[in-house]
């Protein structure tokens, strides 16, 4: 790295391990690139984050307000990406009230995946000097030879930096992504096509309130029945540590999480997104359906966990919410994961996908995840334990909603089907029995009778034309003649075919 | 990076009645312009390109006209993106923009940069030379109008080029009538070089168009004419700070329409105004052109030229302190 006054130059080396990772495409979207930069504004202890994405995605900016950085940070940071100098002082963030998220230093250059030229402007609180570097990706496109370094590492991308000058109150990072590639962008701008059924709802603009919403729509069945621009706001939003919506459980089932959403606001951190505030996209609406939560606590040899979970009377929609989704360090890992880590899906099948459940577990279980920061290593113990105790939990609370949700709906359906076949029968001897005072006899006899359970119970039966003639039959034997008889059976027959 | 100081958003961020009128006239003229063209061509260019700065008063006058809506939470609505661009070099009045008006279309680079400087051989392509077939262009410059010596004495001036581009590229099919709204710092720091030719292709202008120099003179005063005339200064620098801004008002249209007639261009003028120099705010001239095609450029094109010279300086006049539009 050449230096003077105010100009610097240099490569960003990366460890070989970890290249093999970038040149395959570490991240499966552009939101999970978007949302590295965003958490490590975060561990900058930033309190609002900016995102400008809009109109067209090909120049995008993220601003914060954070402590920003000097040279000498970024020169150290991106010296060689893989080793830990992010927590090397402290697990915590500057401010003390925040466990870092960010690990190798990786997420920094996750813009890669995404754009051409990335550049960056940052300074520190009590510091004239503004920061400005420029990072060309280019480099990494290059063939591997070309790249690599002795010691087995990878320039990444070159760099040019400079130091400009700016008011010693200011502390910030703000970042320009520009040249961003064809697929990234149109996914970003929201202008690829989604599945055939979507209706190209966007959530561009709107207040978090108009968002929770849309998101409490019954008729939403998934986020790719939104835009793209807005399934990765989504995206970002569900990864990245905001607040939940104020309204995004019933209220009664919220009230029980309150420690969990009061947790979540102490971080103080917010995000905008186009000027839309990001929330947690987690907001369930049950209807008149009934609902519940289970909390789960756990506290193993190799980690320790705690959480929800949630489950309402049918399958939960947008199905993107359905199954586990596990926080470390309040940043998720990965998405809502539908198998619940494996669990069998022949368990309870239908009662699971009623099922949405999201556990904050400690630093032991980040050692299981992978570079990726989306999955787990399967075989790690903290991984093999929280697993079975998710799995555990998972069948307590299926046999809950089935007994809580399910059953007590059944009784309730069938109680409301009764009465409804009891009112219909009232209004048919009334409407056909001419006489008032036989009308009368009948209904008394008849309100003494459906008070019965096992009557309440035939009366939802389902009769075939067989069981009809014989149960007519043995009414009527004994009370009018055969030839009567012998006239009803004609008449019925008569009225079954009309 | 921090946007405040530079002296265009000082300028921008002025809400002194001056500055409202003007912007009061850029508004007025997107929507005589919107209700005079729909659809067609049109609908697939912006409304309005412009050197906002950081503040971007002028958008915001757009969207309280109704021009331009915005979002609940403020940003530019889905359906009216294209039709304001914002030109900005400067990375952090760029991103004051986009933090007041987000979805708003930005391009983070010079003007100059962005048509691609003054040859006139190099243009943008594709998707920006689109951009800056805008219906209203408005180069709210706070510079004054530079002029450029080449080695062989030729005299150009970059602000007029960037015109005489603009020009070129609302050219192609389907050509469109655009409009320009341009402002300059009033003072003159021409050369001597610059200051003798200027005032013989005055004076020339003024004798070959009796009309033209008659309204030239009703602008610049009996002596300021007579001066130009006789071509007898070597400099004039020296003149009044009013009398600059004169000289420009008369001097800016005259060379535009010399510069676009032969594509075939009519240049109307319905603004002609200058303002500031007083009280410590900089003294400045400001115009609103419309170009239109004439179908006359290819049998007489003179005709189109003596049209656009005869229009030049009808609207004339001055914006006071207070605001009001005081025409000659």
């Amino acid at each position: 790295m050449s230096q003077d006054q105010s100009t610097f130059r240099g490569e960003i080396k990366v460890a070989s391990r970890i290249i093999d990772y970038l040149s395959s495409g570490l991240y499966p979207s552009p939101g999970a690139c978007l949302k590295e930069l965003v958490n490590n504004s975060y561990d900058a202890d930033a309190s609002i984050v900016a995102v400008y994405v809009k109109p067209d995605a090909d120049r995008i900016i993220i601003e914060d307000d954070g402590i920003g950085m000097t040279r000498d940070e970024f020169v150290t940071h991106f010296e060689r990406v893989s080793e830990s100098h992010k927590r090397e002082k402290s697990e915590l963030t500057p401010s003390g009230r925040r466990p870092k998220i960010g690990k190798i230093g990786i997420g920094f250059i996750a813009a890669n995946e995404i754009c051409e030229v990335m550049e960056v402007y940052s300074t520190k609180k009590g510091n004239s000097e503004l920061l400005h570097v420029t990072i060309n990706f280019e480099e990494m496109r290059k063939p591997a030879e070309e790249r690599r370094r002795t010691g087995g590492d990878f320039v990444k991308a070159d760099y040019f930096g400079e130091i400009l000058e700016t008011t010693k109150a200011d502390h910030y990072t703000r970042i320009f992504l520009t040249g961003v590639r064809g697929e990234a962008q149109n996914i970003l701008a929201g202008a690829r096509p989604q599945s055939a059924s979507a209706r190209s709802r966007s959530l561009y603009g709107m207040s978090s309130a108009s968002v929770q919403n849309a998101l409490a729509d019954p008729t939403l069945k998934s986020w790719k029945d939104f835009d793209s621009y807005s399934e990765t706001m989504l995206e970002v939003a569900l990864n990245v540590p905001v607040r939940y919506h104020e309204s995004w459980l019933p209220n009664p089932l919220q009230r029980k999480l309150r420690d969990i959403e009061s947790a979540v606001e102490t971080l103080g951190f917010e995000v905008y997104y186009d000027g839309t505030e990001l929330r947690k996209p987690v907001v369930f609406s049950p209807g008149e359906r009934g609902a519940l939560i289970n909390r789960f606590e756990f506290k193993g040899k190799h980690v320790a966990a705690q959480g929800y979970f949630y489950a309402q009377h049918g399958t939960i929609q947008p199905r993107d919410l359905h199954g586990l989704l596990v926080r470390i360090r309040n940043a998720a890992v990965g998405e809502f994961d539908d198998s619940f880590w494996g669990f069998s899906p022949s368990e309870s099948s239908l009662i699971q996908r009623w099922v949405s459940a999201e556990i904050w577990a400690d630093d032991r279980l980040e050692e299981a995840m992978n570079i990726d920061r989306r999955t787990l290593r399967e075989a790690h113990p903290a991984y093999v334990e929280l697993r079975d105790a998710v799995h555990k939990h998972l069948r307590a609370v299926l046999s809950q909603a089935r007994s809580q949700l399910y059953q007590s709906a059944n009784v309730e359906r069938r109680d409301q089907r009764a009465s409804v076949a009891i009112t219909d029968v009232t209004n048919v001897v009334r409407t056909k029995v001419t006489q008032a005072a036989r009308a009368e006899s009948f209904e008394k006899n008849w309100e003494k009778a459906v008070e019965q359970p096992r009557m309440r119970r035939a009366l939802l039966k389902k009769f075939t034309v067989a069981e009809l003639y014989e149960a007519v039959i043995e009414s009527a034997q004994g009370v009018v003649t055969e030839e009567q008889l012998t006239e009803i059976l004609r008449r019925l027959t008569a009225r079954l075919g009309a | 990076m921090s946007p405040p100081g530079r002296p265009v958003d000082r300028a921008m961020h002025d809400d002194r009645p001056e500055k409202m009128t003007i912007r009061d006239l850029w508004v007025t003229q997107a929507t005589d312009y919107l209700a005079d063209h729909q659809g067609g061509a049109r609908a697939q260019v912006p409304l309005y390109l412009t050197l906002s700065g950081a503040e971007g008063r002028d958008i915001q006058r757009f969207v309280d006209a109704g021009l331009i809506r915005r979002t609940e939470v403020g940003g530019i609505a889905t359906e009216d993106q294209h039709l304001v661009v914002a030109v900005e070099s400067s990375p952090g009045a760029e991103l004051a923009l986009r933090r007041k008006f987000p979805g708003l279309r930005t391009y983070g680079e010079s003007f100059h940069s962005l048509i691609r400087g003054t040859g006139m051989m190099s243009f943008p392509e594709k998707k920006l030379r689109a951009m800056l077939r805008a219906s209203i262009i408005n180069l709210d410059l706070t510079t004054p109008l530079d002029a450029d010596l080449s080695s062989d004495g030729r005299i150009s001036f970059p602000v007029l080029t960037w015109i005489r581009k603009l020009c070129e590229i609302h050219s192609e099919s389907p050509r469109l009538d655009w409009c320009l709204c341009l402002t300059l710092n009033g003072d003159l720091n021409w050369p001597p070089e610059v200051w003798k030719p200027m005032q013989e292709f005055l004076a020339e202008n003024f004798n070959r168009e009796p009309r033209f120099g008659l309204a030239a003179q009703q602008v610049l005063g009996g002596s300021l004419y007579a001066a130009i005339l006789a071509c007898g200064a070597d400099d004039l620098s020296g003149l009044s700070a009013d009398e600059k801004q004169k000289l420009l008002m008369v001097f800016v249209p005259k060379k535009i329409t010399q510069l676009v007639h032969a594509e075939g261009w009519r240049l109307r003028t319905p603004y002609n105004l200058r303002y500031g120099g007083h009280s410590g705010f900089a003294s400045m001239v400001t115009w609103v052109f419309g170009f239109t095609w004439d179908r006359r450029s290819n049998s007489s094109p003179f005709s189109v030229y003596r049209d656009s010279l005869n229009d030049a300086l009808t609207a004339a006049g001055h914006v006071d302190a207070r605001g009001r539009i005081l025409t000659i």
